[in-house]
């Protein structure tokens, strides 16, 4: 019990919780608990949502004590260890389409939407968590990639691998131009330069329906052909844009950890300092919002290519606002959090539908605000704070209590598990 | 001319509800900082909170104040709750949970009181048919609302110029160490500013109700046109705001009818693109005062 | 140890490249190659037309004891007031199952959230057809949405039947996508109910248009425009939009007013359409209305527009359905029946919503008409033929007199638009209630 007192939980806070919401999730359903009007049936979801996240927690800090002799003994070790990690992830969509029926509300056409998002997301986190501009205008270079696709197959019969191509072009020489106004602009001033932008698709593309399709939008089912040693439509798509993903996925982290990346998160931490050092902070973020412009755009083509559809109405500010709201949960400023941003977004509306078809919304702003709290890094961030934590020595008890069963001991600084 | 004028006087209209919300988004800002997307959400609510007065039979001048009292403890709650903890968190985090706030009142109104129109009265004294001049015709309610709104301006820039409680609130927003230092309890300074800010909130939703019909989405789709208001008139000046607003309305109303390319298709387009410019001149709006930055 | 990324980076590259630009090259646009994978419901034997009721036949999706029916709804986001039709229907079957369900069946109705964007329907309509594996797809909801869907539905020859939009498209070529069938009565008939009144009672009124620039405005213009005919130009004198994203219609009312037309084409939803209503009156303009029926609910739309002293002493519009918050039915026993309905299986609902009384004749028009009549042969091909040679079935709580008719594709006249009849009413704004006038017209002939 002297164990219970002096544990450290405000550190290690998801020991303690996983026992609790692993216990509501088991007992729950022997309980009443989900008869209570309104919040009843949120119960038991919320008890998993936490127990998962703990759980991953906690693997995250064993993995790291496990691994840590070997880590601190070869730097090799560690490159390898995290080539191994990204062997896993790989290996994971790789092999998607053979489990994939099993995921519950999942489908590979289903994953394949969420790997687009994921495509966005990245560009968001080198845009936002790196670059620090907050931008409300995904929506519209993915739109662009949509129409790109949709124009060119109305207008002029292009094959769509050219969309492939040409979408992130264009949608990044646009998120460049872009970038120039938004210099000049800070804050809020700049939310609202990129909610414009969002906001002016629609309209700009009912108005020039001679090449859009106005309203009606752009059908294209049954016309984009794949090659002839595919038979599976869906598989080929998911793999294409599984590919193009990880090729996304490693430049954004080339990008990140060279000379641009240092510049940007100079740029985001102290503009004018970076500026003085000799940083041209105009020139990277035109850049970075070009990236992001172009990343969002071949998302966009992709996800004409498999939706086969295109309309005006589909790329809306609450797209923007959905984009945005993946990449804080996955973790903005890290690159691997798009993938648990664009699962969450994919996934969790299906969830929260499935709990309460009355205000799902009402859950997943719950679930936001509740991160914001407990995880503001996302979920990558949190993790990669677990496993530096764990690596440099968790501390499992609180120090003042850990210093008075010291004193009362009468051995000073007994180690422990408390390195302060 | 009559058409142009009566279209001014519509757009004016229009301008004036943007302006409404687009207070209670510079309020926010100048007390906190914050960018509150929910705003509009909450003040949507709290109108939806005084329609239920009002259909439990309360008078219109009871139901009100009754409601702004209300918003504006639950302002305070909100701030104290659910802001506090995240205050010092990076900007994009505060966005974020404004956006969920955003989500979480739209849902849970829809729920409440699903989405069928519910009808929203004038105030009571205020003259329902409209007064005619040779051809123009002009509403009472509009120039009701806007009175409000210049009264309403004036008292925040007085709040905010020629009061110590208005200084207290700049200097918490602006300086918060400094300030504590000084014996200013920046904690509740900003729960204050929400507070106010959540009551003028719902002012502008009670106003703008008979005009845009209540429904859930109503200040959704105002929101985006005050938060356009409030950056062209510059996000630190409830001048700004109104300005803005009025300014906002009327480039609609009128490049939609004399603009032959833009219509009624393209006008919010032609309105973001004003604002744009504008701003590549004056990046702190029309009214706004450039921010100086220390290194 | 920047080489060695730089190397993987190049390589994964040159892969993705290779991949695209083979998908390039083999990817020129016949119209002959497939799409999507094979389907994977079984495929009956057709043909006999006599009566197989008694001999058990079922495709994925139907067994002895259940029908399993899919749908999409926008429970979220902007439109998701529409959601209500979802829990509705939802709510009528449970209450026909617990009546002992359809010939000894319980209906399993499965929904989806599409949050109203034809991408996210067509992953709700994948998911329903592939991994739920339902017999059907019953009422998906908005006209982008279905325009989605509806190719893959109709490749895959899945039943896609009274979708919730008057879109006139889902019934002018059943040739193209016989799997398709829309229900309430389209716009664009609609249009030319008007344009026939006009002719008789204003031969020559200026009609100024406000419509909500979509799929569903832009149908009942275009209907209107071709009911007209050579005359649309002289007689249309104006048009005006306006977007769901729009706050107030009013600067567009203004300039449909100060275009000096004495008629105004009311195209838009509740909450606009009462601004409109309002804003007409309040700027001195006194036009005759023609007011689309999606608006003429009197709870939402005429009451609050009554209570801001608009004009409403010259309105039309046309009826199919009986509004709940219409006096003149309160004693109907339909009504009546519905609103106990109401109370015991979705007390959270609004009776009065439109949508609610919507939703319930649909699913109950789903349920007599072609679940009952289909007995014990529950395949695909089944369903769409009970769906599509229904004759004058009666849903109570529609107006007296409609019957709702379909006829099959290689039937002499296909008919693929079950409801096409409705009736000009004139609001009564003494006594808040729609007055029916003149004939249930039926549309059909003028096919």
């Amino acid at each position: 019990m002297d164990f219970v007192r002096t544990f450290d939980y405000r550190k290690n806070w998801f020991f303690p919780l996983l026992i609790l919401a692993g216990l509501i999730w088991l007992v729950e359903p022997q309980t009443n608990i989900a008869d209570i009007p309104a919040v009843g049936k949120l119960v038991r979801p919320a008890a998993g949502l936490a127990a998962l996240l703990s759980l991953s927690a906690i693997a995250t800090v064993v993995a790291a004590l496990a691994l840590s002799p070997l880590l601190d003994r070869s730097p090799a070790a560690a490159r390898a260890l995290r080539w191994a990690g990204y062997a896993l992830i790989i290996a994971f969509f790789l092999f998607m389409p053979l489990y994939v029926e099993k995921i519950p509300h999942a489908s590979m056409l289903k994953m394949t939407v969420a790997i687009q998002f994921m495509i966005v997301i990245v560009g968001i986190n080198l845009l936002t968590g790196f670059g620090g501009q907050i931008s409300l205008g995904q929506s519209a270079f993915f739109a662009i990639g949509g129409y790109t696709l949709g124009i060119g197959f109305r207008q002029w019969e292009m094959p769509w691998g050219w969309s492939l191509l040409i979408a992130p072009l264009l949608a990044g020489v646009a998120g460049f131009l872009i970038g120039i106004p938004a210099l000049r602009f800070k804050g809020p001033y700049l939310a609202l330069a990129t909610l414009s932008l969002a906001v002016t698709v629609t309209p700009l593309a009912k108005k020039f329906e001679h090449y859009t399709g106005g309203v009606q939008g752009v059908s294209m089912f049954g016309k984009l052909n794949i090659p002839f040693w595919e038979t599976n439509p869906d598989r080929f798509f998911y793999y294409l844009t599984a590919v193009l993903a990880l090729l996304v996925f490693v430049l954004a982290a080339n990008i990140r950890r060279g000379r641009f990346g240092r510049a940007l998160i100079a740029i985001r931490d102290n503009e004018t300092a970076a500026a003085a050092m000799g940083v041209n902070v105009a020139l990277y973020k035109m850049t970075v919002f070009g990236i992001a412009g172009a990343f969002a755009g071949l998302a966009g083509a992709l996800n004409g290519v498999v939706i086969q559809f295109v309309s005006p109405d589909q790329y809306s500010v609450l797209l923007s606002i959905r984009f945005l709201v993946g990449a804080v949960i996955g973790g903005v400023a890290t690159i691997n959090g798009a993938i648990v941003g664009g699962l969450f977004q994919q996934f969790v509306p299906d969830v929260t539908v499935s709990i309460n078809k009355s205000a799902p919304d009402a859950i997943q702003a719950a679930i936001l605000i509740v991160f914001m709290y407990v995880m503001r890094h996302g979920v990558v961030g949190f993790l990669e704070q677990t496993w530096r934590y764990a690596r440099s020595g968790m501390r499992m008890r609180k120090p003042a209590a850990a210093q008075e069963a010291a004193a009362i001991a009468g051995r000073p600084g007994e180690a422990g598990a408390g390195r302060s | 001319m009559t058409e142009f004028i009566q279209l001014v006087l519509a757009g004016t209209a229009n301008g004036c509800i943007y302006g409404l919300l687009a207070l209670a988004l510079v309020l926010i800002y100048r007390s906190t900082h914050i960018i509150n997307f929910g705003q509009g959400e909450m003040a949507m609510f709290s109108t939806y909170i005084c329609w239920s007065f009002l259909n439990a039979g309360m008078g219109y001048w009871v139901a009100v104040p009754l409601t702004l009292i209300l918003a504006f403890a639950a302002g305070l709650a909100v701030q104290r709750i659910l802001i506090r903890p995240v205050q010092s968190a990076p900007e994009l985090t505060i966005v974020i949970v404004t956006l969920g706030l955003y989500l979480f009142f739209n849902s849970l109104a829809l729920w409440i009181y699903s989405g069928v129109p519910k009808p929203f009265p004038l105030p009571t004294g205020v003259r329902q048919a409209s007064w005619q001049v040779g051809d123009i015709f002009i509403v009472p309610y509009h120039l009701f609302i806007f009175v409000v709104l210049i009264v309403l301006m004036l008292a925040l820039y007085v709040l905010f110029q020629r009061t110590k409680l208005g200084l207290g609130l700049r200097a918490a927003a602006a300086q918060p160490v400094s300030s504590r230092l000084v014996g200013i309890n920046v904690g509740w300074m900003l729960a204050l500013g929400w507070g106010i800010a959540a009551a003028a909130g719902a002012l502008a939703g009670i106003l703008s109700a008979p005009i845009v019909q209540l429904e859930p989405n109503f200040m959704a789709t105002v929101l985006i046109f005050s938060f356009a208001s409030a950056t062209l008139g510059g996000f630190d000046s409830p001048p700004g705001a109104v300005v803005g607003g009025i300014a906002l309305g009327n480039i609609v109303a009128l490049g939609g009818r004399y603009i032959e390319f833009i219509g009624t298709q393209l006008d919010i387009v032609l309105a973001l693109v004003v604002i744009v410019a504008v701003l590549l001149v004056r990046p702190a709006g029309l009214f706004g005062r450039q921010a100086v930055q220390r290194v | 140890m920047r080489k060695p990324k730089r190397w993987t980076a190049l390589l994964a590259l040159l892969a993705a490249v290779a991949m695209v630009l083979a998908a390039a090259c083999g990817g020129d646009d016949d119209d002959d190659k497939k799409e999507t994978p094979a389907p994977g419901g079984a495929a009956t034997a057709a043909a006999s037309p006599t009566q197989q009721q008694d001999v058990k036949k079922y495709d994925t999706g139907a067994s002895d004891t259940e029908i399993k029916i899919g749908s999409c709804y926008p429970f979220s986001g902007p439109a998701a007031a529409y959601g209500t039709i979802g829990k509705v229907i939802e709510a009528y079957f449970k209450m026909v199952n617990e009546q002992g369900g359809v010939n000894g069946r319980k209906i399993t109705f499965i929904t989806q959230d599409d949050q109203y964007s034809p991408d996210k329907t067509v992953q709700c309509v994948r998911t329903l057809v592939e991994q739920e594996k339902v017999l059907f797809i019953f009422n998906t909801l908005g006209t982008p949405s279905n325009t989605a869907i509806w190719d893959y539905l109709n490749q895959q020859k899945i039943p896609h039947i009274f979708v919730a939009t008057g879109a006139s498209k889902w019934g002018a070529d059943p040739k193209s996508h016989p799997w398709t069938l829309g229900w309430q009565p389209d716009y664009q008939s609609e249009s030319a109910i008007y344009v026939e009144w006009l002719s008789k009672e204003k031969p020559n009124a200026k009609v100024a248009i406000l419509y909500q620039n979509d799929d569903y405005g832009k149908d009942y213009v275009e209907g209107f425009k071709k009911a007209l005919g050579a005359k649309a130009s002289q007689v249309i004198v104006k048009e005006a939009t306006y977007a769901t994203t729009d706050a107030s219609v009013s600067a567009q009312v203004t300039q449909l007013k100060e275009s000096g037309a004495d008629t105004f084409f009311l195209v838009a939803t509740p909450k606009f359409a009462t601004q409109a209503l309002i804003t007409a009156t309040q700027v001195g303009w006194k036009p005759t209305i023609l007011l689309n029926s999606v608006s003429q609910s009197i709870p939402a739309v005429l009451d609050p527009a009554a209570q801001q002293g608009a004009d409403l002493s010259n309105i039309i519009t046309t009826i199919y359905i009986k509004d709940p918050g219409d006096p003149q039915w309160a004693n109907d026993k339909a009504i009546q029946d519905y609103k106990a309905f109401m109370k015991k299986y979705y007390p959270d609902g609004n009776p009065n919503d439109g949508f609610n009384v919507y939703g319930y004749s649909v699913a109950q028009t789903l349920v007599e008409g072609v679940l009952k009549r289909a007995g014990n042969n529950l395949t695909r091909e089944n369903i769409l033929k009970q769906a599509t040679s229904i004759k004058d079935l009666r849903i109570e709580t529609l107006l007296p007199g409609i019957l709702i008719n379909t006829s099959p594709l290689d039937s002499p006249e296909p008919d693929y638009y079950p409801i096409q009849a409705e009736q000009l009413a004139k609001y009564n704004p003494s006594a808040k209630k729609w007055d029916l006038f003149g004939e249930v017209i039926d549309v059909s002939k003028k096919k």
